[in-house]
């Protein structure tokens, strides 16, 4: 085990040293310039300011030097925020969205779990096909939609939850509800597709011939075999919303990470670009091998194979 | 001799969206203390759909007992719920799945899932149940039991699975054991392993058996009498030499004549020509007629009752009729296609 994650670890760096130079160049040929007001500047104040951020050299000595500087930790100096390090717009943004993400993501794959059992169980009786509803609305509409209605009836007219910006835990509420329907559905109609599989099974059926109950049979021995592929997407998709989805952010005027990344690729702001695309592979990778290590702790199949690897 | 089970006129329906399919249509079975019966048929013939119905196994819907009584020990188990059902599986009727590569739980040690009826059932600690675990992984020829209880299924071959599961369905000293074609999944040298072990068993703990199978080699192996099924029905019963040496009904003649004979001259398999009726609309008569070569008039319209041939053997066939043409099994064993 410990061998298995030290080689997904390498494998982990080296993901990154890739994402982090195909980002690079990729972002080299974008068009437009860093500098806002480059029609008014003269060539030398031009040719200055390129200068003082190192945008002179080749870009292949940029590159180089760039790599560089991650290897020992610095992400460099963002071009718009005056001298501000790219790390320290991170950390300042990144706490909003991961509170909002990481709450969608719990609450809502606990409802999402619990009404996927509701309906395997009550399989085609009034409440599979109300949980049914429930999915595909919340995969069908946006969640900004929903964002909207909620800011207009729960913010406006009965006044439980401010209606936007940061604060304590209550401004949360709104928006992690948004974020959390789609995670809702995605992860009821997952739960219910193949616990209906896991429980028309052979070994359902030996554990009912031993005397187990109705209820011990799905939370015993369903649920457990029902999850595998459910992790493999709520992985994925906890990395979407706990880095910061743009749009709910934008609604609810939240200070959060997706509305800061686009705003540097619409400023050619290079240094936070390179800086957010980086820690967001970096989480994304992360996940994955969290993933990859519960399948064995879930499936004692998965963890036999890695553990020879 | 004591009848520990009784299933008396049994009818089981599945509702689908082509109709009523009536799997089960009538059927009697006396099962004694300690003995071993087979039920034997070919696919669809409701020797499966009649054990689960034992068991109150049938998923319901689209599955249910639509007439009949299962008398365990006197009770109608047919009028239990599901909580009384609970309380009978596992610890007085047990049953046993064909393929033991999908009855186990993947996810769960063998320990564990041996362990679990015992704690439903004894209410015994978890160190009871340890204990008792080992002995019946000892008890079914599993060695080094105590490191293979923490294991998974997937560590254990074919062979050795159904050893476990016969461990489970063993564990609370059930009085009757269902094995649905406990052997099929297996191949020949551990299938005469596990028929030998579960004779074994039969021989230490007293337990009644009831071994569905379709494979006669098995059955004249293992069992003391034979129920032969037919599109939902017993057509004949008896001990296993009546039914081997002395059968009376024509698809018993056939079953015989199909099983393959080593050292026969041609190589030829012999066949039933004609496939099993359509149980939504099960036919008036005998379900047979239609595939028999001694069907008479009568069989197409009435349905034989089943005459007594010896204080044991029974068959539910026109030709046992005094008026019927006298036919003899060992021409009519060849009418199946042998030459």
């Amino acid at each position: 085990m410990k061998g298995y994650i030290t080689k997904r670890l390498i494998y982990m760096f080296i993901t990154l040293f890739l994402i982090a130079s195909a980002t690079f160049f990729l972002m080299k040929i974008m068009p437009g310039t860093p500098l806002s007001n480059a029609a008014k500047l003269t060539a030398e104040q031009e040719a200055i300011i390129l200068e003082k951020y190192g945008l002179n050299d080749p870009i292949p000595i940029q590159y180089v030097k760039y790599m560089a500087n991650v290897v020992t930790g610095d992400l460099g100096v963002s071009f718009q925020f005056d001298g501000r390090g790219v790390t320290g717009l991170i950390m300042d943004r990144i706490g909003p969205s991961a509170t909002l993400g990481t709450q969608a993501i719990i609450f809502g794959a606990i409802f999402g779990i619990l009404l996927g059992i509701l309906s395997a169980i009550r399989y085609n009786t009034i409440w599979d096909y109300l949980a049914t509803i429930v999915a595909v609305i919340g995969i069908s509409i946006p969640s900004f939609v929903f964002a909207a209605l909620m800011q207009y009836y729960i913010g406006v007219k009965l006044q439980w939850f401010p209606v936007a910006f940061w604060g304590g835990w209550e401004h949360t509420v709104m928006p992690t509800a948004a974020l959390a329907v789609f995670v809702v559905a995605v992860s009821a109609r997952f739960t219910r597709t193949e616990l209906l599989e896991v429980l028309g099974q052979d070994y359902i059926t030996t554990a009912r011939a031993k005397g187990v109950s109705g209820f011990s049979v799905v939370f015993k021995h369903g649920i457990r075999n029902a999850l595998i592929p459910l992790i493999t997407i709520l992985g994925p998709l906890a990395i979407g919303l706990m880095t910061g989805t743009l749009v709910i952010e934008r609604i609810f005027s939240v200070p959060g990470l997706g509305e800061q990344f686009v705003r540097s690729i619409q400023t050619n702001d290079y240094p936070v670009i390179m800086g957010t695309t980086l820690f967001y592979s970096f989480f994304l990778i992360l996940v994955i091998l969290i993933v990859d290590i519960l399948y064995g702790i879930i499936d004692p199949r998965i963890r036999i194979a890695g553990g020879k690897d | 001799m004591e009848h520990i089970l009784e299933v008396k006129n049994l009818h089981v329906s599945f509702d689908t969206f082509a109709g009523e399919v009536q799997a089960v249509r009538g059927v009697d079975i006396k099962l004694n203390k300690g003995e071993t019966l087979a039920i034997v048929g070919e696919s669809g013939s409701g020797k499966s759909v009649t054990s689960k119905s034992i068991m109150r196994l049938i998923p319901n819907p689209p599955g249910r007992i639509t007439e009949g009584q299962i008398l365990f020990q006197g009770k109608d188990l047919a009028k239990y719920s599901e909580r009384q059902m609970q309380q009978v599986r596992g610890s007085e009727i047990s049953m046993i799945f064909q393929d033991p590569m999908t009855s186990l739980n993947p996810t769960m040690t063998v320990g564990k899932q041996i362990m679990e009826g015992l704690r439903i059932h004894q209410k015994m600690s978890k160190s009871q149940a340890t204990a008792r675990a080992i002995e019946l992984l000892k008890l079914v020829g599993i060695p080094n039991a105590e490191a293979r209880l923490k294991q998974y299924p997937h560590q254990f071959s074919g062979g050795m699975r159904q050893r476990v599961v016969i461990a489970i369905a063993l564990a609370c000293n059930p009085k009757i054991l269902i094995a649905d074609e406990p052997t099929t999944a297996l191949d020949v040298t551990i299938q005469a392993q596990i028929l030998e072990l579960m004779k074994d068993l039969q021989d230490k703990t007293g337990t009644a058996i009831i071994l569905i199978t379709h494979d006669l080699g098995v059955v004249a192996n293992a069992a003391q009498r034979v129920a032969v099924m037919y599109g939902g029905q017993i057509v004949e019963t008896g001990t296993v030499d009546e039914i081997f040496y002395k059968p009376k009904h024509p698809y018993t003649w056939g079953l015989l004549a199909s099983m393959p004979k080593l050292g026969a001259s041609d190589t030829d398999l012999i066949a039933i020509p004609g496939s099993p009726p359509d149980l939504s609309d099960p036919p008036k008569g005998c379900p047979f007629a239609a595939r028999c070569p001694h069907a008479m008039k009568v069989c197409v319209d009435h349905m034989p009752d089943h005459t007594e041939v010896s204080g044991s053997h029974k068959a539910a066939c026109w030709l046992l009729d005094e008026r019927a043409p006298k036919v003899e099994k060992p021409v009519e064993a060849s009418v199946g296609g042998a030459r």
